[in-house]
């Protein structure tokens, strides 16, 4: 029976780590690498798919917000005489300031003056201004 | 024919696992660097060449197997004797100690074949003295006793020259 003494040796002998042989002298065939080229591949094919369908399930609603946003401009237009705040909410909800401006600006011009009030851009227009 | 890559993997892994054990057998039975590392790589490139063809139950017992059976039908055919190589390291000594791994070395160098072979497959290969037995186409009972002659002798090998490292 090994005594205390001679497993402490063989542990003292074990700590010497034998050196480790040089690599295989083999050819990689290519296969994995091609394997992790495909399945890359298929992985961004999946990943494009999975945001095309995100897109067009997301589409609809933004083009709807879109639709409603000029409505609500127009309504606001309609309803009440434009103030700063009135045209800052319409600016919030518009999709651009562009929008905004339009909205406004075309749907003044549908709306009728009161009794004896003119128009200052059609009293403008009939100007003949010589340049 | 095209290898399946997954047995290759498993070779490989093998190699990267037993390979240092396998090499110091090798290098054990040879005393030569170059055809220690040799007769492992002709092994392993054989299972690959094979294929996963064979069914084997112990793999770690089979390798060393094989690398005993490759290292002795080099011997044959070289029909010589090489002494075994004092000059290249076998072990990465604790704590960079090359003086102890030249002194094991040594200790290793002055044993019977027989008794370095059991030394190297139990200690550092971890192999049991029943799979000893199996490689080595012995007893375990055998294997055990060379295991403890050779214990007793190494330990004495290199206690002798501690001493005379010290004295000097």
């Amino acid at each position: 029976m090994p005594g205390p003494d001679d497993e402490r040796f063989e542990q003292y002998l074990k700590g010497f780590r034998p050196i480790a042989p040089l690599p295989l002298p083999i050819k990689r065939n290519g296969w994995a690498t091609r394997r992790a080229v495909v399945m890359t591949a298929l992985a961004a094919a999946v990943l494009v798919v999975a945001a095309v369908m995100l897109r067009s399930r997301l589409e609809p609603n933004q083009s709807s917000e879109r639709e409603s946003r000029p409505a609500a401009a127009e309504q606001l237009a309609n309803s009440q005489p434009l103030t700063i705040r009135a045209a800052n909410a319409m600016l919030a909800q518009a999709p651009s300031a562009k929008a905004a401006i339009d909205s406004v600006v075309w749907q003044s011009q549908k709306t009728p003056l009161p009794q004896g009030k003119r128009s200052a851009l059609a009293e403008l227009s009939k100007e003949k201004t010589k340049l | 024919m095209r290898l399946p890559d997954k047995y290759t993997f498993e070779i490989e892994r093998a190699y990267r696992d037993h390979g240092p054990a396998l090499l110091l057998f090798a290098l054990a039975i040879t005393g030569d660097r170059g055809r220690a590392q040799d007769a492992v790589h002709q092994v392993f490139l054989k299972l690959i060449a094979d294929g996963a063809r064979r069914q084997i139950v112990d793999m770690k017992a089979y390798l060393f197997r094989c690398v005993h059976n490759a290292v002795l039908n080099e011997i044959k055919v070289r029909q010589r004797s090489v002494p075994l190589e004092n000059e290249s390291a076998w072990f990465t000594p604790p704590e960079r100690d090359y003086s102890a791994e030249l002194s094991l070395r040594r200790a290793l160098f002055v044993l019977p074949d027989d008794q370095r072979k059991v030394v190297v497959l139990h200690l550092w290969a971890e192999l049991t003295f029943s799979q000893i037995a199996e490689i080595l186409e012995i007893s375990a009972n055998t294997a055990a006793s060379r295991y403890r002659y050779a214990l007793a002798k190494l330990r004495e090998a290199m206690s002798t020259k501690e001493d005379s490292c010290a004295r000097s």
